[in-house]
């Protein structure tokens, strides 16, 4: 990998959203199936969400943070509030 | 067989109905491929009745390209969606370079010309690698 492709990459990941969806999940002990039946979307979107490999839409976002009865900054972390360590 | 039928359960509805409608396509090609060109290669049709006999296969592989627009519309799952699309993207990109590297070269550079409806044999090839390294790689 060069270094272009090298700083897209971590460009890329500190774009990405993290999210406490395995830990909230976990709490209500939930497997992922369960989960994806209450949000109805597949097992594999919730484990996408989960591991990082896929943001979801804000409706879906939405969607989950209702679930978990939660406000969805208290399920999402934004990436800029990351970087500029506001939480 | 576990592993099989995990697999089959994670087709979302919508992925179902797709791989149902494309199966079907899929049989009616072969249904109608055979006896066309057993017709026209022992030349029991000529003249005019060729050329709608000679459209008569590309009925089933149009059918199969127009299911995809129907999935991508009917899936309502936004990661598999996603998925399928960049699927789609790489099957587009792949065949449209073979397309237009092949048409020059068959126009400027003597290379033999071949039918056009390779394009999409490779479109349909790349599409299902792709699938399938998405499927090893998840």
């Amino acid at each position: 990998m060069d270094g272009s492709a090298g700083r897209r990459c971590l460009h890329a990941e500190a774009q990405r959203v993290n999210n406490r969806l395995k830990v909230l999940r976990a709490e209500r002990n939930w497997s992922q199936n369960d989960l994806a039946d209450r949000l109805d979307v597949s097992r594999q979107s919730i484990n996408a969400i989960e591991t990082g490999k896929y943001d979801p839409s804000l409706p879906l976002a939405f969607r989950i943070a209702e679930l978990f009865g939660l406000a969805i900054e208290q399920v999402f972390e934004s990436p800029s509030s990351r970087s500029s360590g506001a939480i | 067989m576990t592993d099989m039928s995990q697999s089959f359960s994670a087709w979302t509805p919508a992925q179902r109905r797709h791989n149902r409608r494309v199966l079907l396509s899929a049989l009616a090609y072969v249904a109608l491929l055979l006896p066309t060109v057993y017709l026209v290669r022992h030349e029991l049709v000529t003249g005019f009745w060729k050329f709608p006999l000679a459209l008569l296969p590309s009925g089933p592989l149009v059918c199969m390209f127009g299911s995809y627009s129907r999935y991508l519309s009917e899936e309502t799952d936004e990661y598999v969606r996603s998925l399928v699309v960049n699927q789609i993207l790489a099957a587009t990109t792949v065949s449209m370079v073979c397309a237009v590297v092949w048409g020059f070269l068959s126009d400027l550079g003597g290379a033999p010309p071949i039918a056009t409806y390779w394009i999409a044999v490779v479109w349909m090839a790349v599409q299902g690698a792709a699938a399938c390294m998405r499927k090893r790689s998840a």
